[in-house]
C-alpha cells in the first residue's frame, strides 16, 4: 500500500482548490450520515446553490433586457408604459402600444428564442462532434440552411412551386431539410474520420461547396430574388411576425424537449463512444435524436432570422468558463440563459440606440463572437481545450 | 445467479476476429469472482479483439460467451452496463467535469431518465472513489489529475457501475512504473475486496507474473493458454512466447534479461551482490565470464567496501577503484591484446 499511498500525494506545483480542501476538512469534522458511515455527506461536491444563483441572476438579466430591448429603439417608451402595454393596461399613447404589440414584443422574443436555440445547438454540435470548435456556424449547417432558402428563393418558381405556396412553413421546411442534409452528411464523414480537425475541414468545404451552389444560382437569378435572398444573409430578428413567431416557438420547444430527453446520455459522450456504449447508452438512438434537435433549432431559427453567426459556438464556451463544468444537467439552462441575454444584447447594439438605422443582427454577433473564438483558441493552446 | 456460482464469464468454443480474419479459435475460458486475470501476449495476436469480442463490442466468428450463465449476444447495450464495467487505455479527451461527476457517470444504467443521483446512487460513488483513493479529488476536475489519478477515477467509474465483471483494456498504457505497479496492486486488492472478476490485458509480464491469479497467454501459435502464472512459467511456455533476438525471459527470476553480444572472455573471481554487478557491467561490455584461469584478462577483486579490482593481462597488473575505470582499463587492455 505503500506505493498508493505516495500517488495520492498531491504534486508540489499543484495547490488544491479551495473547495477540495474544504470538502476534505468538513469530513473529518463533519456528521458522517446515519445510515452509512461510508457517506460522509460534506464530502460530496454540491454546487447547487451555486448554480441555483447563477440561474437566478442570469433569469433576472434575461427580463431587464428584455424590458430594457422594447423601451429603446428609434421612439424610446418608458419601462412603466412598456409594463403597462405588457400586462393588457392601458398605454398613454396609442401608437406605443401599437410599436410594443406589432414590432418591438415579437422582435424581443424572436431575440430570446433564436438566442437560447442557437445556443443549444452549439452545446449539442460540440458534445456530438467532442470538439471545442463544433457549431451549427463552422460544421456547414448553417450553409445547409442557406442553401435550402436560396433554392426555394430563387428557383423555387421553377423547381419547388408547392413549397413556395406554403409560404412560411415553405422556408421553414427548406432551411431545416438543407441543413439536415448537410449535418447528415457531416456526420456520415465523421464515422470515417476520427479526428476532429479533418471533420471541421470537411465541414469547411461542405460550406463552400453550398456556398458555391448558391453563388451559381446568384447568377442566373433576377436582381430582385438575389435582393430577397441577401437581405435574409444579413440576419434580422425584426422580420418575424406573431405567425411565424408561433412556428419558430412551435419548433424550437420541440428541439428544447429532445435535447432534456437526452441530457442524461449527452453527458456519458463526454467519456467518448466506447464508454457510452458500456454505460448501457444506445450510441446510434441518441446521436440521431440530437441531430433531430439540431437541425430544429439552428434549421428553423437559420430559416427566420438568417444565418446568425457565431451564437451558437461562443455561449457553450462562456457558459463552461464561468460555470466551470461540462456537466449537461448545468449547461443546458445556463446556455439557454446565456444565450437569450446575449441574442437580446446584441440587439440592443443593433439598434443602434437613438438613432434611425439598424446593423444587421449577423454583423453584431460575429463582432462579438469571434474574440470569444480567438479567446477559445488561445486558451486552448495554454490550457487544454475541453468540451 | 446465486452467489455461490463462481463463474463469472465463460466461453464455449469461442472463435475471435475481425473482417473475416480469425485470430484464436476453440477458445473455454473461464473467469471465477474475487479474481484477478491478466491477458499477456505479443502485440498483434488478439488481446484487444479478444477484449472487444468479451464486452460485446465485436461479434464472436463463433462460439459463445456467458456472462452470469447469459448468452452476451442476447443482451441489450443497457442490460450488459449491468453486467461489465470498462476501462479503456485510451486517455481521455479533455472534459471539464469534476471526479465525482465522472464516478457518478458509472451510475448511469440505474438512474431515472434526468440522471438524478439517489442516495444509493451517491453512496455507491463515494465508496466506489474510497476503494481507488480518490476521494479527496472528489470537486476537482479531471483534467487537474495525473495520469494515474485519471485511470483510477475511470476504474472508479467501472466500480460505482456495480458490475461483477470489469474489463479493462491495457489500462496501464500510459503510466509510469510506480503509477503502474499500484494501479494493478490496488485492481489485485479490489478483485479480493469487491469479489468481482477482473480481467486486464497488459504488457507487464513481470508484474502480471507477481500480481494476478490467472493469466492467459496468447501464443506465437495462435493459441490461448491459461493457468496459474507459475505453471505458466514451469512449462516453458511464457520462455518460449517472449522468446526474442535480444531479449528472453529469465526462469529464476520471472522477468526479461537482455542477451548481450559477446566476443571476448574474461577470469572473474567474485561472488555476492558486488560480483553481481561486476558482471553485470562485464556482460554488457560484450565479455562473457569464464572459470578457465588461462583467459587473455583476469580479474579479481576485493568484495567489502572499498571496493578494488585487480586486472590482470599480458603480465601486468592494474588496479582500479570503480567500475567505470575498470571498463575503460578493460576496453585498452583488448586492444591492446588484439594488437598482440
Amino acid at each position: 500500500m505503500n506505493s498508493i499511498a505516495t500517488i495520492n500525494k498531491l504534486p508540489e506545483n499543484e495547490v488544491p482548490t479551495v473547495k477540495a480542501a474544504q470538502s476534505v476538512g468538513s469530513s473529518l469534522n463533519g456528521k458522517k450520515h446515519p445510515k452509512d458511515q461510508h457517506f460522509p455527506k460534506g464530502l460530496l461536491p454540491d454546487n447547487r446553490t451555486r448554480y441555483f444563483g447563477f440561474y437566478l441572476v442570469m433569469s433576472a438579466l434575461v427580463v431587464l433586457f428584455f424590458l430594457l430591448d422594447i423601451m429603446y429603439g428609434t421612439v424610446s417608451i418608458p419601462m412603466k408604459e412598456v409594463i403597462h402595454s405588457l400586462t393588457g393596461d392601458s398605454v398613454q399613447k396609442e401608437s406605443w402600444d401599437f410599436i410594443i404589440q406589432e414590432f418591438r414584443l415579437p422582435k424581443a422574443l424572436t431575440a430570446i428564442i433564436a438566442g437560447a436555440g442557437l445556443a443549444l445547438s452549439g452545446l449539442l454540435m460540440q458534445t456530438l462532434f467532442r470538439n471545442p470548435l463544433a457549431g451549427p456556424f463552422v460544421l456547414g449547417i448553417s450553409n445547409g440552411a442557406s442553401l435550402g432558402v436560396a433554392i426555394l428563393v430563387m428557383a423555387g418558381s421553377v423547381l419547388l412551386q408547392p413549397l413556395l405556396d406554403m409560404g412560411e412553413w415553405g422556408v421553414v421546411l427548406a432551411a431545416v431539410s438543407g441543413s439536415a442534409l448537410v449535418l447528415l452528411l457531416v456526420l456520415l464523414v465523421s464515422m470515417k474520420v476520427k479526428d476532429s480537425i479533418s471533420l471541421l475541414i470537411v465541414g469547411m468545404m461542405v460550406g463552400s461547396a453550398t456556398g458555391a451552389i448558391v453563388s451559381v444560382l446568384q447568377y442566373f437569378s433576377d436582381a430582385e430574388l438575389i435582393q430577397a435572398y441577401l437581405i435574409w444573409t444579413f440576419g434580422s430578428l425584426a422580420g418575424v411576425s406573431w405567425e411565424q413567431l408561433q412556428i419558430l416557438g412551435f419548433t424550437t420547444l420541440l428541439g428544447l424537449l429532445l435535447t432534456f430527453f437526452v441530457q442524461k446520455q449527452l453527458n456519458t459522450f463526454l467519456l467518448g463512444e466506447q464508454y457510452a456504449r458500456g454505460l448501457g447508452i444506445s450510441i446510434k438512438r441518441y446521436r440521431i435524436i440530437v441531430i433531430v434537435a439540431t437541425c430544429l433549432l439552428a434549421g428553423s431559427i437559420t430559416a427566420f432570422c438568417g444565418p446568425v453567426a457565431f451564437v451558437g459556438l461562443a455561449v457553450p464556451h462562456i457558459a463552461r468558463a464561468t460555470l466551470q463544468t461540462s456537466n449537461h444537467q448545468v449547461l443546458i439552462p445556463s446556455v439557454i440563459l446565456i444565450g437569450a441575454a446575449l441574442m437580446l444584447g446584441c440587439d440592443m447594439i443593433a439598434q443602434l440606440p437613438g438613432r434611425q438605422d439598424t446593423l444587421p443582427i449577423n454583423a453584431v454577433t460575429a463582432m462579438l463572437g469571434s474574440p470569444v473564438v480567438i479567446w477559445v483558441v488561445i486558451r486552448s493552446r495554454t490550457m487544454k481545450s475541453s468540451i | 445467479m446465486s452467489n455461490s456460482n463462481k463463474k463469472i464469464l465463460q466461453t464455449k468454443n469461442l472463435s475471435i476476429g475481425y473482417q473475416g480474419k480469425k485470430l484464436l479459435s476453440s477458445l473455454n475460458l473461464e473467469l471465477e469472482r474475487g479474481e484477478l486475470t491478466c491477458l499477456l501476449g505479443p502485440n498483434g495476436t488478439g488481446k484487444s479483439t479478444l477484449l472487444h469480442t468479451l464486452t460485446n463490442m465485436l461479434k464472436p466468428v463463433s462460439g459463445e460467451v456467458y456472462i452470469q450463465g447469459k448468452l452476451l449476444d442476447k443482451q441489450s447495450p443497457a442490460e450488459l452496463a449491468y453486467l461489465i464495467g470498462i476501462v479503456l487505455s485510451q486517455k481521455l479527451s479533455p472534459v471539464n467535469l469534476s471526479v465525482f461527476d465522472i464516478v457518478a457517470l458509472g451510475r448511469t444504467p440505474y438512474t431515472n431518465w434526468l440522471g438524478h443521483l439517489s442516495n444509493i446512487d451517491k453512496r455507491a460513488v463515494y465508496k466506489a472513489m474510497e476503494l481507488v483513493g480518490v476521494t479527496k479529488f472528489a470537486s476537482r476536475s479531471i483534467n487537474k489529475l495525473s495520469d494515474g489519478e485519471r485511470q483510477r477515477v475511470m476504474i472508479a467509474k467501472a466500480l460505482a457501475q456495480d458490475t461483477p465483471l470489469v474489463v479493462l483494456d491495457e489500462p496501464t498504457a500510459h503510466l509510469d512504473v510506480n503509477n503502474r505497479v499500484s494501479l494493478i496492486s490496488l485492481l489485485k486488492e479490489l478483485a479480493r475486496e469487491t469479489n468481482k472478476a477482473i480481467l486486464l490485458s497488459t504488457h507487464e509480464l513481470e508484474m502480471a507474473i507477481q500480481l494476478a491469479d490467472s493469466v492467459w497467454l496468447i501464443t506465437n501459435h495462435h493459441e490461448l493458454k491459461s493457468g496459474s502464472p507459475e505453471d505458466l512459467v514451469l512449462t516453458g511456455i511464457m520462455a518460449e512466447t517472449f522468446k526474442g533476438k535480444s531479449i528472453a525471459f529469465d526462469m529464476h527470476s520471472g522477468a526479461f534479461k537482455i542477451l548481450h553480444k559477446t566476443n571476448k572472455t574474461v577470469n572473474l573471481q567474485s561472488h555476492g551482490i558486488p560480483g553481481y554487478w561486476t558482471k553485470h557491467a562485464l556482460e554488457k561490455e560484450g565479455f562473457q565470464i569464464t572459470d578457465e584461469a588461462n583467459a587473455s584478462i583476469s580479474i579479481s577483486m576485493n568484495n567489502d567496501s572499498p571496493y578494488y579490482w585487480k586486472v590482470q593481462y599480458n603480465q601486468s597488473e592494474v588496479e582500479v577503484k570503480c567500475i567505470s575505470d575498470l571498463k575503460k582499463t578493460l576496453r585498452s587492455a583488448t586492444s591492446e591484446c588484439m594488437a598482440n
